[in-house]
Formats: C-alpha cells, sequence, structure tokens
C-alpha cells in the first residue's frame, strides 16, 4: 500500500525544490544581469569594489557653492568624520608628514604649508628635517615622509575645514547613476551602429533567402515528381552531415576566386541554400493531406498558386521555425564573418566580429563592451520568446521524436 | 488525488536536481585536476613538441567541454515541478542568455568577471565573500595556464546550458503521465521514480545531447578565440582547440593544405558522431519507442 506524502513534509519538499530551482536559474542568469547591470556604469563605477549591480555615479556640487569656477565638484567622506566634502582641486602637491613620537600619525598638508626648524632626527638610519606642521590646530614636530599629489577637500558645511588627502582614500558619495549614453557612444563613437546595420542586413538576406529556397525545395522534393528525386534529396540530405569545419578552407577559396572577400555577399549567398530547412518544409509538405492540392487542381490553379496559396499559409508554423533558426545562426555567427572580413574592411564588419575587436581595442571599456553586447543580444531575445513555443516544439522533433 | 501527485514530484525533483549537480561537480574537478597535471607539460619541451601537445590538449580540450556542458541538461527536468509561468519565464531567460552569450565574452568582459585580473572581478568577489581566497588576492582565471581551460569549460557549458535544457524539457513532455500514476500507485519513492522511469525515458534525449553538444565541443572556436586573444590559444597551448589550430594554420600561417588535412582529421571524428547519431534515431524511430 502506498503511503502519500502530505502536509507539512510535502510543503516543506516543494519549498526547497523551487529555492533550489531558484538558485540554478540565479547561477544562469547572472552573468546576463551583470551585463545589463554594467552596461550602464559609468567609467569610474566599473571598477569600484565590492562591484555593485546598480550603477552609481559620484554626487556632485556646484562649483560656486564652495565659491571655485569651473565644473561640478564630487562629493566625499572620511572614514574618521561625518562631515561631506567637496573635492575642489583633485591634483595639488601634498606633503606627507608624521608626527615625531607616534610615526604611525600621518598628517598630509600642502607643500608650502610645513616649516623647517632646521634639527635633524633619525628615522631608520636616515637623517630627516625636523618640521613643525599643524594638526587639529596645535603645532607639532614632525619630519616628512613622502611628497605626493593629491586633493584638496573643503568641508560642505564649513568652508574653513580644509583637507588634504589622497583623493583615493577618500569614500566617495554615490547615488543611482545610470549611464545610458554608453548605448549611444558604443552605436556613434565606436562605430557599432555600421556593424549593427550589417548584421540586420545580412540576417534579413539569409532568413528570407532560407525560407524562400527551402519552401521551392521542399514543395518540389515533396510533390512534384521527376526523376531521381529520392536520390536527390538523399545526397542533398547528406550535406548536413558534412561540419562546416571542413567547409570552411574549400569556401574561402571559392569567396577568393569570385572575389567575395571583405564582401557582404559572402556572408549571404553561401547561407542561403539550407538541406535542414528543405528538409524541414518537405517533411511538412508531405504531412498535407493530397486531398487538398487535387481539389485546387481540378480548379485549374497552377502549381504556384497552390503553393503560394495554400501550401504556405499551412505551413505557418514551420516557416516560423525555420526563420527563429535562419535568424539565431546568422545573427550569431562568428567563424566565417572572422574568415571573411578580416582583412581591413571596417565598414563591412559584423556586429559579432565588431565587438571582439572592441573588447580588444579598447579594453578599458569594459561598460562600453557590455552596452554593445547588451544591443547585440536583445533581438536573439526577444526572437527566442516570441518564437518560443515553436523552438521548443521543434527541438523536439528536430531529433529526438 | 492531485494534490499527493503533485507533492510526489516536488520530492522527485529535489532528486532531480541534486543529481546533476553533483555530475556538474564531479565533472569540474575532474578538469581541474587534468588541467593542473596537463598544465606542467609542455613548458620544458621544444616548439615542435609544444605543438604536438597543443594537438593533444586540443583534443583532451574536446573532451572536457562534453563533460562540462551536458549534465548541466539534466536540472531541466525539475520544470515538471514547477508551476508554469516560471518554468517559461525561467527558461526563455536562460535560453536567450544563453543563445545571445557569444556577444557576451571578450577579454575586457571576462576581467570583469574575475577572469584575467584579481580584486574587480565579481567571481573572485564572491569568492572573497565566500571565504575561498584572501580578499585582493584574487585569481587570474584566464591567464593562469591550469585554469584558462576550466574558465572556458565554464563558458561553454553556461552557453550549451539553454539549449539542452529546452531540449530535456521537450523530451520530458513526451514521457506517458501513465508511467508516473502506475509506479505512485505501486508505492515507488521518488528516487526510484527517477531513476526507474525519468532516466530511461530520456535516454534518447540524453544520448541527443551528449552527441550534439559533443560535435559542437569538438567544433569549438569562438569562445576560445575572444577570451584568449591576443595570445590565440594561450596561454601557451593551455586552450588550443583543433579548429582554432585549424584558423591559424589556414589563415595566419596560410598553410591551407595543412589545415585541409586537420579539417579531414576531425572530420572522421565528427561524422563518426553523426552517423552514431543518425542510426539511433532511424532505430528508435523504426521501433516505434518514439514517435
Amino acid at each position: 500500500m502506498s503511503v502519500k506524502r502530505k502536509g507539512p513534509r510535502a510543503a516543506l519538499v516543494r519549498a526547497l525544490t523551487y529555492v533550489l530551482l531558484v538558485a540554478v536559474a540565479a547561477i544562469v542568469i547572472f552573468p546576463f544581469v551583470v551585463a545589463v547591470a554594467t552596461s550602464t556604469k559609468n567609467n569610474q563605477d566599473i571598477y569600484n569594489y565590492p562591484p555593485t549591480l546598480i550603477p552609481r555615479e559620484n554626487q556632485t556640487v556646484s562649483a560656486s557653492s564652495v565659491g571655485v569656477e569651473g565644473d561640478p565638484k564630487p562629493l566625499y567622506s572620511f572614514p574618521d568624520s561625518d562631515a561631506t566634502y567637496v573635492l575642489v582641486d583633485n591634483d595639488v602637491s601634498i606633503a606627507e608628514f608624521r608626527r615625531l613620537g607616534d610615526l604611525e600619525r600621518v598628517i598630509r598638508v600642502d607643500v608650502t604649508l610645513g616649516i623647517k626648524t632646521g634639527d635633524t632626527v633619525e628615522i631608520d638610519g636616515e637623517q630627516e628635517d625636523v618640521f613643525v606642521v599643524e594638526l587639529d590646530g596645535i603645532a607639532v614636530q614632525a619630519y616628512r615622509s613622502r611628497l605626493t599629489s593629491g586633493g584638496r577637500f573643503v568641508n560642505l558645511d564649513d568652508p574653513s575645514d580644509i583637507r588634504f588627502e589622497l583623493v583615493n582614500l577618500a569614500e566617495p558619495e554615490t547615488q543611482f547613476g545610470p549611464r545610458l549614453s554608453n548605448f549611444s557612444e558604443v552605436l556613434i563613437d565606436k562605430e557599432l551602429g555600421r556593424s549593427l546595420t550589417n548584421t540586420i542586413l545580412v540576417t534579413l538576406a539569409v532568413v528570407g533567402g532560407q525560407i524562400l529556397t527551402s519552401i521551392l525545395g521542399g514543395y518540389a522534393f515533396a510533390r512534384i515528381d521527376f526523376k531521381g528525386r529520392n536520390s536527390i534529396f538523399l545526397v542533398y540530405l547528406g550535406s548536413v552531415m558534412v561540419p562546416f569545419v571542413v567547409l570552411i578552407i574549400p569556401l574561402f577559396q571559392l569567396m577568393l576566386q569570385v572575389g567575395w572577400l571583405d564582401n557582404l555577399a559572402a556572408l549571404i549567398i553561401p547561407f542561403v541554400f539550407t538541406a535542414y530547412g528543405t528538409f524541414l518544409m518537405r517533411q511538412f509538405f508531405v504531412g498535407v493531406p493530397k486531398e487538398i492540392e487535387e481539389a485546387a487542381l481540378l480548379d485549374n490553379a497552377s502549381r504556384s498558386t497552390i503553393l503560394w496559396k495554400i501550401m504556405v499559409p499551412l505551413a505557418r508554423p514551420a516557416i516560423a521555425t525555420l526563420a527563429t533558426f535562419g535568424f539565431l545562426y546568422a545573427w550569431n555567427s562568428f567563424f566565417w564573418p572572422l574568415v571573411i572580413i578580416n582583412s581591413g574592411n571596417p565598414d563591412g564588419r559584423v556586429l559579432s566580429l565588431a565587438l571582439s575587436t572592441l573588447g580588444g581595442r579598447s579594453s578599458t571599456d569594459v561598460n562600453l563592451v557590455f552596452a554593445g553586447a547588451v544591443v547585440a543580444m536583445t533581438p536573439p531575445i526577444l526572437v527566442f520568446l516570441f518564437a518560443q513555443r515553436y523552438f521548443v516544439r521543434n527541438s523536439a522533433s528536430s531529433g529526438l521524436k | 488525488m492531485p494534490s499527493t501527485n503533485s507533492s510526489v514530484t516536488g520530492v522527485e525533483g529535489l532528486y532531480k536536481a541534486f543529481v546533476p549537480f553533483l555530475i556538474g561537480c564531479v565533472g569540474l574537478l575532474w578538469v581541474l585536476v587534468a588541467g593542473q597535471l596537463l598544465a606542467k607539460r609542455p613548458t620544458a619541451q621544444g616548439p615542435d613538441q609544444l605543438r604536438k601537445a597543443g594537438w593533444g590538449l586540443a583534443s583532451l580540450a574536446g573532451v572536457w567541454f562534453v563533460i562540462a556542458a551536458n549534465p548541466t541538461g539534466m536540472v531541466s527536468s525539475l520544470a515538471r515541478s514547477a508551476s508554469r509561468p516560471l518554468t517559461i519565464g525561467v527558461l526563455a531567460l536562460t535560453v536567450g542568455a544563453a543563445l545571445a552569450t557569444r556577444f557576451m565574452w571578450s577579454r575586457p568582459v571576462a576581467q570583469h568577471f574575475g577572469t584575467t585580473r584579481a580584486t574587480i572581478g565579481w567571481i573572485n568577489y564572491l569568492l572573497d565573500l565566500v571565504g575561498v581566497t584572501d580578499a585582493g588576492a584574487g585569481q587570474g582565471w584566464l591567464t593562469d595556464r591550469s585554469t584558462a581551460l576550466l574558465s572556458m569549460v565554464v563558458v561553454f557549458a553556461w552557453m550549451q546550458f539553454g539549449f539542452n535544457t529546452v531540449l530535456y524539457l521537450a523530451g520530458h513532455q513526451g514521457v506517458p503521465k501513465e508511467l508516473y500514476e502506475a509506479a505512485e500507485i505501486d508505492g515507488a519513492n521518488p528516487w526510484q521514480i527517477f531513476r526507474r522511469i525519468t532516466v530511461p525515458q530520456l535516454r534518447a534525449t540524453t544520448f541527443y545531447v551528449v552527441v550534439t553538444t559533443s560535435i559542437l565541443a569538438l567544433q569549438l572556436f569562438d569562445i576560445v578565440w575572444i577570451l584568449s586573444l591576443p595570445e590565440a590559444g594561450g596561454p601557451g597551448f593551455a586552450t588550443q582547440t583543433p579548429v582554432l589550430t585549424l584558423y591559424l594554420e589556414a589563415f595566419r600561417e596560410n598553410k591551407q593544405g595543412y589545415a585541409s588535412a586537420l579539417a579531414w582529421i576531425l572530420f572522421i571524428g565528427i561524422f563518426g558522431l553523426t552517423s552514431i547519431q543518425f542510426r539511433s534515431q532511424r532505430d528508435e524511430a523504426s521501433s516505434g519507442g518514439l514517435s
């Protein structure tokens, strides 16, 4: 007799299942989330540690509020003070002093502010000049450990409170601030717009071409009797077995002969013929009852009328599947464009290629690379969302069932 | 009846999630160990031996990619116990993300994830958080010979995850519900249901996933190219794959004949896998086991 699991235990198991499911999903989606988040960050934010998922920008105040001229000034805070400071000048010469008797105490002041006393003191076997500097309003003796450059910070509420500190030791005051201009920058300044146009053009041509040739070929193989039909179909289908790696070099030589190196035609023409698509359409057309066609033939309809007016509307699901696969393939292709459009034709580059070179060229601008990546992956995701049910159904039928 | 039904599938889902997770962990561990062992080999040898070692590593790389990418698809069985909108949402996002990922990976991006430079990357940061590493110590995942290939395996597995999940989901929809009902009536526990029904029923799917992913792994090029530039296949020969070798020989060294020979060697392997797959599909079809 079976014992059914009910009550709290079943609920717990169910909850755990969900937790696990969400955890796995989170791991898979995480890089994607990072991509979107980083694409809206500014150049400083991408190097902040710890990294965050929410784009932050420095808070600023207008320069006039602290009595200077120029661009808005960023706000900072220091661990030892509750006050907010304005970075008025981020490139001043700073002298670092260490208090005699308490060498851990670092005093940073403007380089002109230390007064040499003429005495010397021995620190780690070196003779150092003794200075008098001000520390919290009291003059103390110190020696100068180094000269550096840093920032002059002014207390936002108390202009007489001025600190000289290293900028990277100060904590920037940040607020939520997405930098959406990353997208226009990557599309216009980095010229990814041209690559995007090329990719769209190539993808549309490939998908359109594949649909056209597959419908015509599939219909012919399904319904028109001609000599050697089945053996030709077998050979055609057999080409699915030939992996692309074997074709690369012959195809490259062919493109070289035709003169299509560096030419978008080389990205389109070889791929408008697809054995897989033809097979898909043939399988679909074979499944359409012959009676439908015979009725049309009796009404004196021509072959092309039957194909375009009757068969093609029926075949919409198959065409959608074919279009989805063709789209994803053409949009994502990387290897073949790398082979063909590699010798100095930036105008012929497609998106995948342009992004990989953008990554190499301006490798410090992670935010721009991510912005380009987000632009590039939005269309496939949208297409997948819309065509999802065809995609899943056909994945099942493409080989498994 | 429906409530008990869902509770059993809930338990079953839990098992299903753990098993692939464990398999995945073991696979990754093995890759890590093998990577450590192999990474030390090519250093002491001359350039020609290096080249050969690169080929050896290349073939092994192919195997590793398969091992890491496949078990992950198993997680999909979980979908059966989850609500439909959640499943669709998760699936759409994972698959969409995975499909679009080719664009997402470049060296600076990888740096951002912590694969080449310490301290700023997400992976290193998360490891810091967990306490595995000292804060700021960081691991140069792509620049270290022993982890470069592993990093690419992870990216490949991540990219394949979505599609393989769809395949498992589609396969799972074809499993007759009566089998589960019968097993429940017979008092089978969730583990038995998983072990005796789900796994055998998804045998064809598993086979298909293994073969197609293997074929893809054998032809792996873009991840390696993008992530290993400027030193394609580097560091050293740690991430050299067959197709990368082919590309470099054909279009950098201009030895297209030599590269064609490589292509044909590769073809034999891929063709073998493809024909096995075709034959098994034909057998499945003719035996009537699957429609």
